[in-house]
């Protein structure tokens, strides 16, 4: 015991130092820069890109030469350098893998030469509460500099890159400026790779997922980061524990919901009660207790596990036991009808008579600034809110008009924006296959052909004649210089 | 500097133009038919709606329109309990009451209380109403603006004549004037005149824009007048007509109709249930006239003069009225006629007048009706701090299915902290669905499922929440009383309809709304 004690002694001290005598830790030969041009697709436009922008981030050298960032580093980007600290040279780096679920990534030099003079971070373990660590920050600076932090909550929040929960680190630190991947070190090993900062407190990843990210990575075959398909509830109030047959038991939570996509689905029902994950006992309010943590959500049991694997689930229907097992599905935030990201993706979107229709994503609203979920138009974010569930169709989006191109041939329709497409020539629109294959089969009227478009919830309709559509839209593309023929409706 | 004159001599030039009315006004002639009224008026609150907020205390004008009434706006005497008028030059106020009074176009109409007061006011020349002013015509706004003690003049002109929106009720919308003069508070209520003849009551401004005002022009007051005569305000109809207005200009989509791109005609995108042209007017209708006036692509149609919105027509009608549509149908061209009157019960989520907004209290937990003004506790920024789901309601709950029949929006507005409601889920603003499953319309059928349900729990489930609140019915029942005696909660429920208008308690007026 004393032995140990005298061994966490020195590592303790030699940490703080940052120096051990024989073999000096230089967090500079472990610590990148990474320079990111990034490009974001007009929201409004989107066959174009807004302007590029740049920005720093930091990243740490993994022994295989990989550089491990957040996804967030990498999200929009279109060109990666790299550049060693104490070093004015910058070499472009490639995107390696990316998972903006749990908001990692990997990136790599693209010529060997710039790994010569870095070293490989050693990986540590997870922290315990109120343990002291060191955030390294420079993204903006030629040095780095460590700044104190200690670890003050460790919680299940929504990834800054994605709407999958993670466990994350709150350390508390007396520094703005923080969240751009700096690395967290604890007695020379790395322990967190920062995600955002709110206030005093900088948001972190702990080694559990990254340890997870980076296995799962090199088995070549990713699995991910899993879900349950499954809302819980609380269990708080006596009133609903008897209503639902738990009165007598102590700790679980109410199933709400089990979504359509789910592995549990016909194996959970509402009302039910989760009283073990894993094998782990679940409190009223929906905690497991973690050895090092303490109170933790229960959600983060799931990101210890992988796409596939089973888990099994103790549980409590009107007043009797029952264990029920299923294979996890690997989260993907994407699967609900409104579209939670598409960095660097194209857009799908649609002209068709100068109506610019699009799915409705939540990288269209977050235009409206940080206070999006408030400003952004009612009708999407209601949307959002309350019309995004999960189908048991895949690939379901809500597609909507963004604005009109105005032109002679949509004359009377040109301030229409922001509707939601019910149907088109009576066919409902769930995605945009849907409106290019309803506007091929048109509405016979007079002699002619025309196209009846529907908003919801109100109804009101667009009706636009084809004849004289081919050349209105090549009108249109000269008008609004449209380079990408594919946006348009009809047009090869 | 060599700018400078320039400057001046454009200065001169406008200061000239509005300190030159076209009409000289004889300000003796009038002042002694015009009030300034006094209010003190006690509001209900919206998150305790068993209370009144603390008075206060308020000023307009009014202007005498015989018979011993005063006409002013709605807003002046909104939830009076005590009102006095006052004439310009008179030493003493003499109460009134509110007899009449119409939110939905802001108007209402006083008379003294006392004997000695009605006797007064029975001696004063009635002001006589004239017709919709001209554009770019010159008017004069008569009124107490900052509560001033003597009568102030502003001169005007007239720049738009419009169907717009009435901010006292929140939704409705009227003909208003706007004029390029300030309409100042105090002046709410009074007369706008050109020579001795009113064309108008000032009722409303711009906080952004320093020189617009409104007026309510002689038709909707000439109609509120017609409204009142039988001894009962019923209220402007509502066509509960959504429509696309300016689609018909596109030449192509009149084709598809069979109509010419100068056929004019707006299409019909959705009919309220609860309205009177429902089941004659249909969504995919195009209406091509309305008693015989064109409607314009623009959704416009001539009204003395000036192009407004069609919808003038039908809202100036009276209940018992006809109007009658043009309507083209499925390639058919057809009259139909749509009976004038009340709507069917629904919910409306306008401003609430009432001595106290519907609610019910039960276990502790407060529920209210979404109204505008329990939005506007969020503040001026409502509509963007206010939870997204009830300013979305607000707005849009008339089209969606899952509200269509609802005669109220009941909201969880407050939690009243006891023992029996400790572990309710969190579902403060959540907006109730059911009682024990059942689909719940009204605030009367919500009280009425959890004070006569049966069941052991008494169960609320809420739109668009998986967490419903679970409660023990023996329980609550045993803690009703007693927490309703600790919040003083009296009475725990108030399910009075429209004709609970505060203003009209207050006073001991008779109209109803």
């Amino acid at each position: 015991m004393r032995l140990w004690l005298g061994i966490c002694l020195l590592l303790f001290v030699c940490g703080e130092s940052g120096a051990f005598a024989a073999a000096p830790i230089r967090y500079e030969d472990q610590v990148v820069r990474l320079h990111v041009s990034k490009r974001e697709v007009d929201p409004s436009s989107p066959w174009q890109s807004e302007d590029t922008v740049q920005q720093e981030f930091l990243g740490v050298v993994l022994p295989n030469g990989e550089i491990l960032t957040t996804a967030n580093t990498v999200a929009n980007a279109i060109f990666i350098e790299m550049q060693r600290f104490g070093s004015t040279e910058r070499g472009e780096a490639a995107l390696v893998f990316v998972d903006y679920e749990v908001n990692l990534a990997l990136v790599k030099p693209v010529a060997t030469a710039q790994l010569l003079a870095t070293k490989a971070v050693t990986l540590g373990e997870d922290v315990g509460m109120d343990e002291s660590v060191e955030i390294f920050k420079g993204r903006d600076a030629y040095q780095l500099s460590r700044l104190p932090a200690s670890l003050q909550d460790v919680a299940v929040i929504g990834a800054a890159t994605s709407a999958y929960g993670l466990i994350s680190y709150a350390l508390k630190v007396q520094q703005n400026g923080l969240g751009w991947s700096e690395p967290v070190f604890l007695h020379g090993k790395l322990v967190g790779l920062t995600t955002g900062q709110d206030q005093n407190f900088v948001q972190a990843a702990p080694m559990l997922l990254i340890r997870h990210f980076l296995s799962d990575h090199h088995d070549q075959s990713y699995r991910g980061f899993p879900a349950m398909g499954v809302q819980l509830e609380p269990l708080l109030s006596p009133d609903t524990r008897r209503l639902i047959g738990a009165g007598s038991a102590s700790g679980g939570v109410r199933v709400a919901e089990v979504f359509a996509n789910s592995p549990f689905l016909g194996k959970l029902q509402t009302n039910d009660v989760v009283l073990a994950v894993d094998g782990v006992a679940v409190s009223e309010q929906g905690f497991v207790t973690h050895p090092t943590w303490g109170k933790v959500h229960l959600k983060y049991l799931l990101n210890r596990h992988f796409g596939g694997d089973e888990l099994v689930l103790k549980g409590l229907r009107q007043g009797r036991e029952f264990t029920v097992q299923a294979p996890l599905q690997r989260f993907d935030s994407n699967r609900a009808p409104v579209v939670t990201y598409s960095y660097g993706e194209p857009q799908p979107h649609l002209i068709f008579a100068g109506l610019v229709f699009r799915e409705l994503s939540q990288d269209y609203l977050k235009q409206w600034g940080k206070d999006w979920r408030d400003i952004a138009p009612s009708d999407l974010l209601f949307t959002l809110n309350f019309a995004n569930k999960v189908t048991a169709q895949a690939n379901t989006r809500r597609i909507f008009l963004v604005r009109v191109l105005a032109d002679p041939f949509n004359r009377g329709y040109t301030e229409l924006r922001h509707k939601l497409v019910a149907t088109v020539n009576g066919r409902p629109i769930a995605g945009l296959s849907d409106l290019r294959a309803a506007l091929a089969r048109p509405v016979r009227m007079n002699g002619k052909d025309y196209a009846r478009i529907q908003f919801a919830p109100v109804g009101e309709e667009v009706i636009l004649g084809m004849d004289g559509l081919a050349e209105a839209q090549a009108r249109m593309a000269r008008t609004y210089e449209i380079k990408t023929a594919a946006s348009f409706y009809g047009m090869p | 500097m060599r700018f400078m004159p320039m400057v001046c001599r454009l200065l001169c030039v406008l200061l000239l133009v509005h300190a030159a009315p076209a009409v000289a006004l004889n300000l003796n002639a009038l002042r002694s038919s015009i009030f300034k009224i006094q209010v003190i008026a006690d509001e209900p609150s919206l998150t305790e709606p068993w209370k009144r907020l603390p008075s206060a205390h308020s000023s307009g004008t009014g202007f005498y329109i015989g018979e011993g009434r005063i006409l002013t706006n709605a807003h002046v005497v909104a939830n009076a309990s005590f009102v006095t008028v006052l004439r310009d030059g008179d030493a003493a106020p003499i109460a009134a009451r509110v007899r009449f009074i119409a939110h939905d176009c802001d108007l209402a109409v006083l008379e003294p209380v006392e004997a000695e007061g009605v006797k007064a006011v029975l001696k004063l020349e009635p002001m006589s109403f004239g017709s919709l002013p001209k554009l770019r015509s010159p008017v004069s706004t008569i009124g107490f603006p900052a509560g001033g003690e003597q009568l102030s003049i502003t001169e005007g002109i007239v720049s738009r004549i419009s169907y717009h929106r009435y901010i006292h009720h929140a939704n409705a919308r009227h003909l208003l004037v706007q004029v390029d003069s300030a309409i100042n508070p105090g002046n709410s209520g009074g007369p706008v005149v050109q020579g001795r003849q009113v064309i108008g009551v000032a009722f409303q401004s711009i906080s952004q824009a320093q020189s617009t005002g409104y007026i309510i022009p002689t038709p909707v007051v000439r109609r509120f007048l017609r409204d009142i005569a039988n001894g009962r305000y019923e209220g402007h109809p509502d066509d509960g007509l959504t429509t696309m207005d300016g689609a018909l200009l596109n030449p192509s989509t009149a084709a598809f109709y069979g109509l010419s791109p100068d056929s004019g005609g707006v299409t019909v995108a959705f009919v309220s249930a609860w309205a009177p042209t429902a089941t004659l007017i249909r969504p995919g209708d195009i209406l091509l006239a309305i008693d015989d006036q064109p409607i314009g692509v623009d959704a416009k149609v001539s009204f003395s003069g000036e192009r407004v919105d069609f919808r003038t027509i039908f809202d100036l009608k009276l209940m018992g009225d006809k109007v009658v549509f043009q309507v083209l149908r499925d390639g058919q061209s057809l009259k139909v006629e749509v009976p004038v009157k009340p709507s069917l019960p629904h919910h409306a989520t306008d401003h609430i007048y009432a001595k106290h907004p519907r609610y019910f209290v039960y276990a502790g937990l407060v529920f209210t009706v979404l109204s505008r003004n329990f939005l506007q506790t969020w503040g001026d920024r409502w509509y963007r701090d206010a939870p997204l789901l009830l300013r979305y309601l607000e707005s849009d709950a008339v089209y969606l299915p899952d509200f269509a029949t609802n005669r109220d929006i009941i909201v969880l507005a407050k939690r009243l902290p006891d023992g029996v409601n400790a572990y309710v889920p969190n579902q403060l603003f959540g907006v109730v669905r059911a009682v024990d499953g059942k689909t719940i319309l009204s605030m009367e059928a919500f009280a009425q499922a959890l004070s006569t349900g049966t069941g052991e729990f008494a169960t609320i489930q809420f739109f668009g929440n998986q967490d419903q609140i679970v409660l023990g019915r023996a329980k609550v029942l045993s803690r009703n009383a007693i927490i309703n005696a600790k919040y003083g909660v009296v009475p725990d429920r108030w399910l009075n309809g429209a004709s609970d208008d505060g203003a009209l308690h207050g006073t001991e007026g008779e109209g109803r709304p």
